[in-house]
């Protein structure tokens, strides 16, 4: 009798995504455990945000397929929850923190229908555990950077998911701010869900993840934190190994070349 | 005023006409731009209302007829497709939106005037009244219009409200209603279709140039009085309704007026008194409050060379010149004095022959203010590493901004320092 | 988009212009429509920066108002004023070689218009020639052209005065939203042939004399507007120049 493996909770097959003909990720293949607090690293432009966009079918791939929870994006939505970056919405939008917060139940709700009391009462328990219930009516371009980000968070809480993803959730927020999410962030994940957040500060990596991806256009390394956060794997995800590959990239922008054979 | 209350009591059919013909597609235009506009799609409007030309000159081509029924279905088509082929061009070729806006707009409309002059010299005697969706004809609507633009402005709202939620969502945050399975493509799709028909049909009273105006500018204006979005819409539409009457009105005291410029006119002084003098956000309230800051500054500023004197002479109470504060530091004479003024005013300086003295008060102010100027030196330097000489500009600023709350923080963080970077002490009270 | 508005809000300027003068003398016509024309770019910029109003919003709210203050001067003075709002909309092109510029001693010189846009392209040619590496660097990288010190805003206002300059020449040929179409679709299809900035700027002014000289035809044939017709074609060569575009993506892809 062959054991059953158990499916994993991310599935990721030779992942390639390309803008304007540059190759952002390459052939990128892994797999991601459940019940972890994952983070995402590598230097700029390698692709980390792009990671993610991707795997919610924000962009489309090149090549490759993405599994959660062992079946499509489409039919596993309700279980899944994304956080954008705070610069993506115009913050001086005509509304109100709970407002926003609500906005994380409209999957449940459909179209047409309106949120209850329910849903309220959710959208408060979330403001609650970001510690902004006293915010609620605030009009949210009054909002600071901190608060901000807590209001997308509050958000996401609002959604009940099993997965989230996060991209740059510390990036412009205090230091306060950014304590209170990692314990949030560590709660949620003590909880039994799975939390994977796109970083870029390595000094606060081995404090916060358990598990750890390393991008660079390609996957460098993915596993619990121990065993990657290794001056091997900085030195192949920094360093300058990887100018070759970058050099032929642009070189594939500037020629137009295929990226990938057409079958 | 014999004629304002018979034009507004809407005794005569006519003008009962027109004037819930005008106010029926201000308001619901407004509605419709609201979203345009906060999804900063302003003069997508505009490109449709040009592009509803050719449309028309086919519909009657095509027809032969001048049926406001087919017109209309020809100006929708054109429209729509003018906008999908903005969408089109942007998203596959490096041409950004504006260019791709401004290349639609033009392109079709110069086909449709192609079109229209050729109508024209062909010579067909029913042609006449085509040229209405160029300029408008809101002085001449019958009956029969009220209906179309009533059931058009009932579809208008009742769509909007059942998609309320959608739209805000989709407004605000396009890629979080993507990842929960809103389905965006179909409700873009519902947003470009109401832009339309809001244009079709208003293109009608104001014309093609103009259209964009009632669009767009009254949700402009109802931006700078609410932070609401549902209060936005309601005030973007009374704003409409207003001036489309006042364009009616004025058109009937003055025959020769048109009225679509008219409404124009009005919506854009509303619109223009409110990016003024609105409270909130208006450009006035914002100066008058940098002004508030500045005197407010320059206040602290005197304070603080007063007591740095006093520190000097180990005496805070000492009577000064003007000369000698402007010694200490390069204030402008006239703000200088109109400074020292004020101060006296609100008990934190006297005077006596032309020489000023701190009061207690004053002594205390003046200290706070050096206070949070060493304090957060320290702070610099100690904490964000930066170099003793770069710090003073700096907390130059900060120390008129820093909240009673923010100062206990520091303290507490910097642990009651004695001296500041310069080796001045740092005065605690 | 700047350049549509600019070319509606002009329309008071003109009035204005004609209403002092009491002639349609182009010249101070020019100068009219200049003026509102800068003025336009002044307050799209104030309403923007100061007003915190989006973009979008300060150009449509601008110059449809503008717009209309100039349609309803048209109309107050209706009766004095030898200008109609179906000229300003859509121009008359094939009226041109009436208006004929006679020297005193009656020699005939030819239309005057031919002058007054002769004048302006040399003009711009010229500012284009001598300025082309201010107008490059703070077309291309406002960030760095300021950071060596070239003023963007006097380029910004060199090119949209510039930009109203061309607008009123050639608005009485072709009218308000025409222009348009000609100030946008040359470039706009010689972006997608070419990536050198000079060979676009040849290539914009090939394929305006291309769409002028088909668009002219067309229009005889069809017994329709020229101006309409133009822009038609500008519509047509820019289509092709699309399908080329992305005929060759996809070949690579």
């Amino acid at each position: 009798m062959v054991e059953k493996q158990p499916t994993p909770l991310i599935e990721i097959h030779d992942l390639t995504v390309a803008y304007d003909k540059k190759p952002v990720l390459w052939d990128v293949d892994f797999t991601l455990p459940e019940g972890k607090l994952i983070g995402i690293v590598g230097p700029n432009g390698a692709g980390k945000s792009t990671l993610i966009k991707a795997i919610m079918g924000l962009i489309p791939m090149q090549s490759g397929y993405v599994k959660l929870f062992g079946q499509g994006l489409d039919k596993v939505r309700d279980k899944i929850s994304y956080v954008p970056q705070r610069e993506s919405v115009d913050w001086d939008f005509p509304t109100s923190v709970l407002d926003v917060v609500l906005m994380g139940r409209y999957h449940k709700l459909g179209l047409f229908k309106r949120p209850r009391k329910a849903d309220k009462e959710i959208a408060m328990d979330s403001l609650r555990k970001v510690g902004m219930e006293a915010f609620s009516k605030r009009q949210i371009s009054k909002l600071s950077g901190g608060q901000q980000q807590r209001v997308f968070l509050a958000r996401a809480l609002a959604q009940q998911a099993e997965l989230y993803f996060m991209d740059e959730p510390f990036a412009g927020v205090d230091a306060a701010t950014e304590k209170a999410i990692v314990a949030l962030l560590k709660d949620m994940v003590s909880k039994n869900k799975t939390v994977i957040v796109v970083h870029h500060d390595l000094q606060s990596v081995r404090k916060y993840f358990d598990w750890l991806l390393m991008l660079n256009t390609r996957l460098v390394a993915n596993g619990p934190v121990d065993q990657v956060f290794t001056n091997e794997f900085l030195e192949e995800t920094y360093g300058g190994k990887l100018t070759l590959l970058s050099e032929v990239t642009e070189l594939m922008k500037k020629e137009e070349l295929p990226n990938r054979e057409k079958k | 005023m014999n004629d304002f209350i018979y034009f507004f009591s809407l005794q005569d059919p006519n003008i009962r006409y027109v004037v819930i013909g005008v106010i029926l597609l201000t308001a619901s235009s407004s509605i419709v731009g609201t979203f345009a506009f906060l999804r900063k799609k302003s003069l997508v409007g505009d490109a449709v209302a040009h592009s509803v030309l050719p449309g028309v000159c086919l519909a009657f081509i095509i027809s032969g007829t001048k049926n406001p029924l087919w017109l209309i279905i020809g100006a929708f088509l054109t429209g729509w497709l003018s906008l999908v082929l903005i969408d089109y061009i942007t998203k596959n070729s490096k041409i950004k939106e504006d260019a791709a806006i401004g290349l639609n707009l033009s392109v079709f409309f110069g086909f449709g005037m192609l079109l229209l002059t050729y109508i024209q010299h062909a010579g067909n005697a029913s042609q006449s009244g085509l040229d209405h969706f160029l300029f408008g004809k809101a002085a001449a609507l019958v009956g029969d219009d009220l209906l179309v633009f009533g059931a058009v402005a009932i579809l208008l709202l009742g769509l909007t409200i059942l998609f309320f939620k959608e739209f805000t969502l989709i407004s605000f945050d396009i890629h979080f209603a993507q990842t929960i399975g809103v389905p965006i493509k179909f409700l873009q799709l519902v947003m470009t279709t109401l832009t339309v028909l809001a244009v079709v049909i208003g293109i009608q009273a104001v014309g093609v140039v103009l259209m964009a105006a009632i669009l767009i500018t009254p949700a402009a204006a109802a931006r700078f009085w609410t932070e609401n979005i549902k209060v936005m819409m309601v005030l973007g539409s009374v704003f409409g309704a207003i001036s489309g009457m006042a364009g009616a009105y004025i058109s009937y005291l003055a025959p020769a007026m048109p009225t679509g410029p008219w409404i124009v006119v009005s919506i854009s002084s509303i619109a223009l008194f409110s990016f003024f003098f609105s409270p909130s956000r208006g450009i006035l309230s914002r100066l008058l409050k940098q002004m508030k800051i500045k005197k407010r500054m320059s206040e602290e500023n005197i304070l603080k060379a007063l007591y740095h004197m006093g520190e000097k002479d180990k005496d805070f109470y000492k009577q000064r010149s003007v000369a000698s504060i402007l010694e200490k530091r390069g204030f402008q004479i006239p703000e200088l004095k109109q400074g020292l003024r004020r101060l006296k005013r609100q008990g934190f300086c006297s005077s006596e022959h032309s020489l000023w003295k701190l009061t207690p008060e004053g002594k205390n102010k003046g200290q706070r203010t050096v206070k949070l100027h060493r304090l957060w030196e320290v702070y610099l330097t100690k904490y964000v590493k930066i170099a003793a000489d770069h710090v003073h500009e700096d907390a130059e600023t900060i120390e008129h901004f820093l909240t009673p709350e923010l100062e206990q923080r520091l303290e507490k963080l910097l642990d009651y320092p004695t001296t500041d970077p310069h080796q001045s002490t740092i005065p605690y009270a | 988009m700047v350049s549509d508005a600019i070319s509606h809000s002009v329309l008071p300027g003109i009035v204005i212009a004609f209403l002092i003068s009491g002639s349609r003398d182009s010249l101070v016509m020019l100068i009219g429509a200049g003026l509102l024309g800068l003025i336009t770019t002044f307050i799209i910029e104030f309403l923007h920066q100061k007003g915190r109003l989006q973009a979008d919003a300060s150009i449509g709210v601008t110059f449809t108002w503008l717009f209309a203050i100039g349609v309803i001067l048209l109309s107050y003075f209706a009766g004095d004023v030898d200008l109609d709002q179906d000229c300003v909309l859509n121009g008359e092109i094939a009226l041109l070689p009436l208006d004929l510029w006679y020297t005193e001693g009656g020699t005939n010189m030819g239309p005057k218009t031919i002058y007054v846009s002769g004048g302006i392209t040399l003009l711009v040619v010229l500012v284009i020639y001598f300025n082309y590496k201010e107008l490059l660097v703070t077309t291309f990288d406002s960030g760095y052209a300021a950071s060596i010190g070239i003023s963007i805003a006097l380029w910004h206002y060199v090119i949209m005065g510039l930009v109203s300059l061309t607008t009123v020449a050639s608005f009485e040929s072709v009218g308000a939203i025409l222009v348009v179409a000609f100030i946008i679709a040359p470039p706009a299809t010689a972006y997608l042939l070419t990536e050198k900035f000079k060979t676009m700027l040849l290539l914009t002014c090939a394929l305006g004399i291309l769409i002028s000289i088909s668009g002219y035809y067309v229009a005889v044939w069809l017994d329709g507007s020229i101006a309409g017709a133009m822009s038609s074609m500008s519509g047509v060569f820019f289509a092709m120049a699309f399908a080329r575009y992305r005929w060759t993506k996809k070949r690579i892809t």
